[in-house]
């Protein structure tokens, strides 16, 4: 192979980056803002899209956990009403989940979950027909609402 | 200048930003899409739950519509020479006449509740010849229909 002498090849490398250096600086510029601009807009969809995955996965969790206190798990569900829609019960009661389980609470905290029974006697020919509405509200808001009903027989039916 | 050096070619950061926003569009995809299953299925609890109840209230109802046929029976002894099953008959019909889906066989009043969402309750009643009653089965169960890819219905 010919080699070149070793002033002309400098010189000429040296001219070909002058020429090459602003189209690549250039390219360079416009391939970063081209670069930005699609991160900028990838990442306000993605947000949105987890933002809005993120509130169904909450409302599912909340509905999950009120579907729960409806039926069985409050003291004053729709199973203890069943069992007894005479015997004595709070009106409301407040559950919070702590460590994956729902525990009975006092006080009405900022994550608790209120259930509210409300009980009617309809007097029937022969005996009570007792109706209940079953609210599970969280901040204030009715997540879901349960209605049952239950008759007791004043003739001692079974 | 050669064929290389003229032609724009992606940068490393380019090429890691790219496959960072099409990793993060898969999970992002894949999250809406589980919430989306999460929330289908909890709606499905739900109305399940909402019917649960609905078909035991209105069994409630119809019992009580049967016990103040049997004690209408039992002050004006209407049916007493038939026995059980004569009485059976009358709250039947009792329960029929008030809108119920009611059958009597021999002693026995059968009462079938049953929801859009699929979920039923089946009540049988033993009519006593003394006017009362003893409820001898109260079975919730749940009627799924799934259309398969050709449109068939099975039912399971």
């Amino acid at each position: 192979m010919a080699l070149l002498p070793q002033s002309s090849s400098d010189a000429v490398s040296r001219g070909a980056a002058r020429a090459v250096f602003p189209r690549r600086s250039a390219a360079f510029l416009v391939e970063m803002v081209v670069l930005v601009a699609f991160l900028a807009a990838s990442a306000a969809v993605l947000t949105g899209v987890f933002g809005g995955a993120a509130a169904l996965g909450e409302r599912s969790d909340q509905l999950s956990v009120a579907l729960t206190l409806a039926s069985t798990g409050a003291e004053n569900g729709a199973e203890s009403f069943a069992a007894d829609p005479t015997a004595p019960s709070p009106e409301t009661t407040y559950y919070e989940q702590r460590e994956g389980s729902l525990v009975q609470v006092e006080q009405a905290g900022e994550d608790a979950f209120a259930v509210t029974r409300t009980v009617s006697a309809q007097p029937a020919e022969a005996g009570v027909l007792y109706r209940a509405v079953i609210v599970v509200s969280k901040h204030g808001e009715d997540v879901y609402t349960l209605e049952t009903a239950r008759y007791v027989s004043e003739r001692g039916g079974v | 200048m050669s064929e290389s050096q003229r032609r724009v070619r992606m940068g490393t950061v380019s090429l890691f930003a790219l496959v960072m926003i099409i990793s993060l569009s898969v999970m992002a995809a894949l999250s809406a899409a589980t919430a989306k299953a999460s929330e289908a299925q909890t709606d499905t609890q739900a109305v399940f739950l909402t019917d649960t109840y609905a078909n035991e209230s209105a069994a409630q109802s119809a019992v009580a519509v049967i016990d103040a046929q049997l004690a209408a029976c039992a002050q004006t002894g209407e049916g007493a020479a038939g026995g059980a099953s004569a009485l059976a008959e009358r709250a039947a019909r009792a329960a029929q006449d008030a809108g119920y889906a009611a059958a009597a066989e021999g002693p026995y009043v059968a009462m079938d509740f049953a929801a859009a969402s699929g979920r039923q309750l089946h009540v049988e009643l033993e009519i006593r010849a003394d006017y009362t009653y003893q409820i001898t089965q109260w079975k919730a169960a749940t009627h799924w229909n799934q259309a398969d890819a050709n449109g068939n219905a099975s039912g399971l």
